[in-house]
């Protein structure tokens, strides 16, 4: 069974002049600072991009970032400003809870990969749209958290969070 | 409202089809049913390849919608929303 796995590594710094770092140790407290992050990129379907070239229109760069796992959230969902700069349209319309009841959010439908792991992408993935306020993480090289991945997409791997060791597993 | 005329259609028509098309997926564009099929991804292939890339309805055929979760924002848990 092929499995990914993730731990953070703190930044050494290193000083003028001298011999690069050696290569960090796993950093256990990233985990627990940050939650578990994986890479992503979020582009338009193949479908949708194949459209667009019948009209000479090129399909927009995908959008790169990291998405947080997030074993409480039902469905997973998708930064605004990637659904804007994608030009998503939307293909349903999703019932959330709130504190104040349930509210319709739209939904949108994009092609994912999981850049540097060896996770299978997909060619068609449900997000609805939230909003991730621009958020980066420092400990990741200040990379924009763009999704959050919930447990439909979850429903395809085994996940092990392992808190002592500071790494979590994703198995497929 | 987002994709309200094709929710309003939807609505409108979802006893009928519950007899015929439980558990299948609807593809609603405008007031139009297009057709039903075994997944959301099928419907949407469809969809695009007849209008492209426009709004339109896929939703599964059930007598009641689900309702999702998503704690972490509506509970303000991280600095998010939606």
């Amino acid at each position: 069974m092929p499995v990914f796995e993730f731990s953070f590594h703190a930044q050494a710094q290193q000083q003028q002049g001298a011999a690069p770092a050696p290569p960090a140790a796993p950093f256990a407290q990233g985990l627990l600072q940050c939650g578990p992050l994986l890479p992503v990129q979020i582009g338009i379907a193949t479908k949708v991009a194949a459209t667009l070239q019948k009209f000479g229109l090129a399909a927009p760069p995908p959008s790169i970032g990291l998405a947080l796992i997030d074993t409480g959230a039902t469905i997973s969902g998708v930064d605004k400003r990637v659904v804007s700069a994608l030009g998503l349209q939307p293909i349903s319309v999703q019932k959330v809870f709130t504190a104040r009841g349930s509210s319709e959010h739209p939904v949108y439908a994009a092609r994912y990969a999981f850049p540097n792991t060896n996770l299978p992408g997909m060619e068609f993935g449900r997000l609805l749209e939230i909003d991730l306020a621009d958020q980066k993480v420092p400990m990741m090289g200040n990379q924009p958290l763009i999704a959050i991945i919930g447990r439909e997409i979850l429903s395809r791997f085994i996940l092990i969070y392992n808190g002592p060791g500071g790494h979590y597993t994703l198995a497929f | 409202m987002i994709l309200e005329k094709e929710q309003a259609f939807f609505e409108a028509h979802r006893p009928e089809w519950l007899k015929y098309h439980q558990g299948k997926v609807a593809l609603v564009v405008g007031e139009e049913l297009i057709g039903v099929y075994d997944n959301a991804e099928a419907a949407f292939d469809a969809g695009v390849e007849r209008f492209g890339n426009v709004p339109m309805l896929i939703k599964q055929v059930q007598a009641t919608d689900p309702v999702a979760h998503i704690p972490a924002l509506f509970l303000g848990l991280m600095n998010a929303g939606i």
